[in-house]
């Protein structure tokens, strides 16, 4: 009896746990606890001024960058498993071939991803990669066979992408965004550190982003437009056609081009809010902190009264003139 | 008239469309059965289910811009979201193309995400032989034996799989989505869950608006069974069978895709570190039967491999799940018990104190 009732006790001690509900998650998740956040912050505000809310970008918002480190694993894994494991392990035997296949998808996935983001620097820290990769493995003697450097390269590649991971990781919680009742707090930077702050009274427009995995994780990009232009990028294209017909005695060259040019909202990761969570609770506050700052609902409250006024003078006016009559 | 000719210029050609009926009425079950089981674990995994409904949406927009397409009609408006997808026709649909498109639109989301998976698998398909039929019973059963073959085919590639094999994964992966992507599971913007009865509903709606349809459609198979007999080719039934392949893909997508789903569900409800089981069962017995058969070595190491840690798995998780609801249980029962104790001795109590103020 007395085992049984051990049992039963240690049965009801046994608390189970709940399954989480997914309830709306405040900022908190993704960055500075809020009294971390008002700490440091706090000291930087100006007299009266009250925060609304500190916010730091959703790591899935920076996918772009990710993808970066991402690629480079895959790729390294695969290319091992191929050399190794696969039906074609007999055309890798040679450690030039697969230094070459190497070569060629970090190149073209270079090129791709600075068209896509239209920066050459991700092309050229590729380069960059697998420059040093090849480099390690000339020294450390893996260059001997197909095995040998597809185990180097992929050993390489996972070091790389836990280093690009760290540094993504980093470079995604350097940013800070801080919503007060009376301006936004743009801080971000990993070595070099910066900050912009934006008065509601200044946005004339304010724009939002969210993609499918916006959508899905529920975070989204809001940029705030000043009238100065601040958070407008431009998109340019341009074509150019040209003709060369030569001979040995005569020769023609002509060319022929145009450019066009499209505003669009744009700007750096440290200028706008980027992929902040929850998107719709922060826009709505965002919508009712700038339209707190708009004069027109004061100027109309102003011509209201006014109105108001004029009318009670004319009633006052007729009564005025009624008595007279009266007396008349 | 003899008998065996009303059996074939009568019965004969309604024997594969009866097949294609069949199994896509299993088809139908199973996603509802999926969808039920993503239902369960919205709540926890929100970004999961709604992954899966925008995989839903997608398939289910590109059906609709196919059949707009296809029918010459056009698309003229398209957006797609996780909560929405909206298709709109170009020009307004009117006759035979409306009929057709609105066909495609009912019955092509339950066959193009197959249909991807069935491309991907053509250079693997082998040939197929093809039984002259000219009855009932013998096209029903040339129907079965196409499925059939095609179907081990297909069974023996995704048993087979190897999952230290990066595009053996990755074709898993395009299994699960397709699995997944077989009509969406919750409509967030009406806040409604969608049933399989919906889909039912909409195709009863089609057929009572277009009668016409329904005689169309058989017209249009006995002529083509017709053509196709007086001609001696036998590919009446092949015809019906590209259909039945779909609904197999189809059925053992979402086969994959519910186990992948109820293992989530049986992790969501599993206590502290228990809720990992699912994950740690299957890594290490998967991990030490490859390890076994590199020293036994047998043509059906990575088919026993598959069948055995899946099938423990899934064991060994039903086991836990239900040794944890009856502990939730006995608990229940116990507080209850419990309460019942402390009420009666708050009654006794009460009863004293009125005895002896």
């Amino acid at each position: 009896m007395r085992k049984m009732g051990r049992k039963i006790r240690k049965i009801l001690r046994t608390r189970y746990k709940k399954p989480k509900t997914n309830k709306l998650k405040t900022s908190k998740r993704y960055g500075l606890s809020r009294e971390e956040g008002k700490m440091k912050i706090e000291e930087e505000l100006l007299k009266g001024e009250r925060i609304e809310k500190i916010l730091t970008p959703h790591p899935l918002s920076f996918m772009g960058l990710q993808a970066l480190w991402i690629f480079i694993a895959v790729f390294g894994i695969i290319l091992w498993w191929t050399a190794n494991y696969s039906q074609y392990t007999s055309f890798l035997e040679s450690w030039f071939t697969v230094l070459l296949l190497w070569w060629i998808g970090i190149i073209i996935a270079g090129v791709v991803a600075s068209l896509v983001a239209i920066r050459w620097r991700f092309f050229f820290l590729y380069v960059i990669i697998a420059s040093l990769g090849t480099f390690l493995a000339w020294r450390l003697n893996y260059l001997v066979d197909g095995k040998g450097a597809s185990f180097f390269i992929l050993v390489y590649s996972l070091l790389v992408s836990i280093i690009m991971f760290i540094g993504v990781y980093v470079f995604v919680k350097s940013h800070r965004y801080v919503l007060t009742d009376c301006r936004i707090i743009f801080r971000g930077g990993v070595l070099k550190k910066r900050e912009r702050t934006l008065r509601y009274d200044k946005i004339t427009d304010v724009d939002g982003t969210q993609g499918i995995l916006g959508q899905i994780f529920d975070f989204g990009t809001i940029i705030p437009i000043t009238q100065s232009g601040f958070g407008l990028g431009s998109d340019q294209t341009f074509a150019a056609g040209g003709v060369k017909g030569g001979g040995k005695r005569f020769g023609i060259f002509g060319l022929a081009g145009g450019a066009k040019e499209v505003k669009t909202p744009r700007a750096r990761t440290y200028y706008e809010l980027h992929g902040v969570y929850p998107y719709k609770e922060v826009r709505k506050l965002l919508e009712e902190l700038i339209q707190g700052h708009v004069i027109t609902p004061y100027q109309r409250e102003q011509v209201e009264l006014q109105r108001e006024q004029l009318e009670l003078q004319k009633e006052m006016k007729e009564l005025l003139e009624r008595q007279k009559e009266l007396k008349d | 008239m003899d008998i065996s000719a009303l059996d074939t210029f009568l019965a004969a050609p309604l024997a594969p469309l009866a097949g294609v009926i069949l199994f896509w009425s299993i088809q139908l079950l199973m996603a509802e059965g999926l969808k039920t089981l993503l239902r369960e674990i919205w709540d926890n995994h929100r970004a999961f289910c709604r992954f899966s409904n925008f995989v839903a949406l997608l398939f289910q927009a590109v059906s609709h811009m196919l059949g707009y397409t296809l029918t010459g009609i056009g698309v003229g408006e398209f957006s797609l979201s996780i909560r929405n997808a909206k298709v709109l026709p170009k020009k307004e649909k009117r006759g035979f193309p409306s009929m057709l498109a609105n066909i495609f639109l009912l019955f092509g989301p339950f066959f193009i995400p197959p249909l991807i998976l069935f491309l991907i698998l053509l250079p693997f398909t082998p040939g197929m032989e093809i039984m002259k039929c000219y009855t009932f019973s013998t096209a029903l059963v040339s129907f079965g034996s196409l499925l059939q073959q095609y179907g081990m085919n297909f069974l023996t590639i995704i048993v087979n799989l190897d999952l230290f094999n990066p595009f053996h994964l990755m074709f898993l992966i395009a299994v699960i989505l397709i699995g997944l992507g077989i009509r969406p599971s919750f409509i967030e913007d009406e806040e409604r869950k969608y049933r399989m009865i919906d889909d039912l509903a909409k195709i009863r709606d089609f057929f009572i608006s277009h009668p016409k349809s329904i005689l169309i459609f058989f017209v249009s198979i006995y002529i083509l069974f017709y053509i196709l007999y007086f001609l001696k080719l036998p590919y009446y039934v092949l015809i019906f069978s590209f259909f039945g392949w779909l609904s197999l893909i189809s059925i053992v997508s979402l086969l994959i895709a519910s186990l992948f789903v109820f293992l989530i569900m049986v992790s969501d409800r599993l206590p502290s570190f228990k809720k990992y089981l699912p994950l740690i069962v299957f890594v290490l017995s998967y991990i030490s039967l490859r390890v076994t058969f590199t020293f036994i070595r047998t043509d059906m190491d990575l088919a026993i491999t598959n069948i055995v840690s899946s099938s423990l798995t899934f064991v060994s998780s039903t086991i836990a799940l239900k040794m944890e609801l009856d502990r939730q249980k006995l608990r229940e029962g116990l507080q209850s018990l419990k309460k019942v104790k402390e009420k009666k001795i708050d009654a006794e109590d009460g009863e004293e104190n009125k005895k002896n103020p």
